[in-house]
């Protein structure tokens, strides 16, 4: 790479500048940022080791094709968007319909970065004094976990070896549980 | 309690390469290993993709394939920039030789008029 700086570049400079100018080594830097994430993403919907291969450089060909059309604010959450249409076309073709991973596949990702987006505008130490009650209204399984992972500090492995659920079952349970908790949190600060 | 909790809507960058393949392999330390957790609890994209790459065989492959997937894509991407300059070039040039033409005929065509005045 001969632009030493390109590691410091937002995902948007680097695909402004890949528009701009048809280098290759910008989508190289973006490459080395995703390629990994979309690996997991793509063994995670199809399943297989050499289609999720295949599919990782079929994405990175679509968003290249896509990237003139549309302008992209939050690059993140589009490009999980572009490769989860993907892994769901692949399905189609293969006759692999499978609900669960469908209905995923259907939650724009946008719509968290938006809810991200509004966090940010939450004062967090007003939304910190309300933590107790808000802990409470979560059910039983969510606040252990919740208090395991962010008082405890104790990994998903841990808190699954003490709760005795399972790795995925801990996972959802920190994440909705935050996503409540989250949730009580605004809606107390915007009464106040 | 509440300082414990400081951290909970702290927003963190997704996660690198090596950091994915440090988790995957068991190296992350305590401190490490809670900071990629919490990431995860938060990002869908790297808690989708952690979900996949556990179920990897053969997870010191990964860096190997992407690699080599990086390799086939930049060379196909260099093939295409080079037939778009390629095309370029050529739309150029042809452009060029009508000017130089018209350019030539109207030379001609003016000198022809001045011959045919005397």
């Amino acid at each position: 790479m001969n632009y030493p700086n390109a590691q410091h570049l937002s995902d948007i400079e680097l695909i402004q500048r890949y528009k701009t100018d048809g280098n290759s080594d910008w989508i190289g830097v973006l490459f080395d940022r995703y390629a990994i994430l979309l690996l997991g993403l793509c063994m995670k919907y199809l399943k297989n080791e050499e289609d999720a291969r295949d599919s990782v450089q079929q994405i990175f060909l679509k968003v290249l094709q896509e990237v003139h059309k549309h302008d992209i604010i939050f690059f993140k959450a589009w490009i999980h968007q572009v490769a989860k249409n993907y892994c769901l076309m692949q399905l189609r073709k293969t006759q692999q319909h499978v609900q669960t991973e469908l209905t995923e596949v259907n939650m724009p990702g946008v719509a968290d970065i938006e809810d991200d987006q509004k966090a940010k505008h939450i004062e967090k130490d007003n939304m910190l004094e309300h933590m107790q009650e808000g802990l409470a209204q979560l059910n039983i399984e969510q606040s252990t976990c919740v208090k395991l992972f962010y008082l405890d500090k104790k990994s998903y492995q841990e808190i699954a070896d003490i709760t005795g659920y399972s790795l995925l079952q801990v996972k959802s349970y920190i994440q909705n549980g935050k996503r409540n908790l989250k949730l009580f949190l605004e809606k107390f600060s915007t009464k106040s | 309690m509440n300082d414990n909790f400081r951290d909970i809507f702290e927003e963190t960058d997704c996660l690198s390469q090596q950091t994915l393949m440090d988790y995957l392999q068991g190296k992350l330390s305590g401190e490490e290993l809670h900071h990629v957790e919490q990431h995860i609890a938060d990002c869908e994209l790297c808690s989708d993709a952690l979900e996949g790459l556990q179920a990897i065989k053969q997870k010191e492959k990964i860096p190997f394939w992407l690699r080599d997937i990086k390799w086939q894509l930049m060379k196909k991407l260099r093939k295409k920039n080079h037939r778009k300059r390629k095309l370029r070039l050529y739309v150029n040039v042809l452009v060029i030789t009508l000017i130089l033409l018209i350019l030539l005929f109207m030379m001609y065509w003016v000198l022809f008029e001045v011959r045919r005045g005397h």
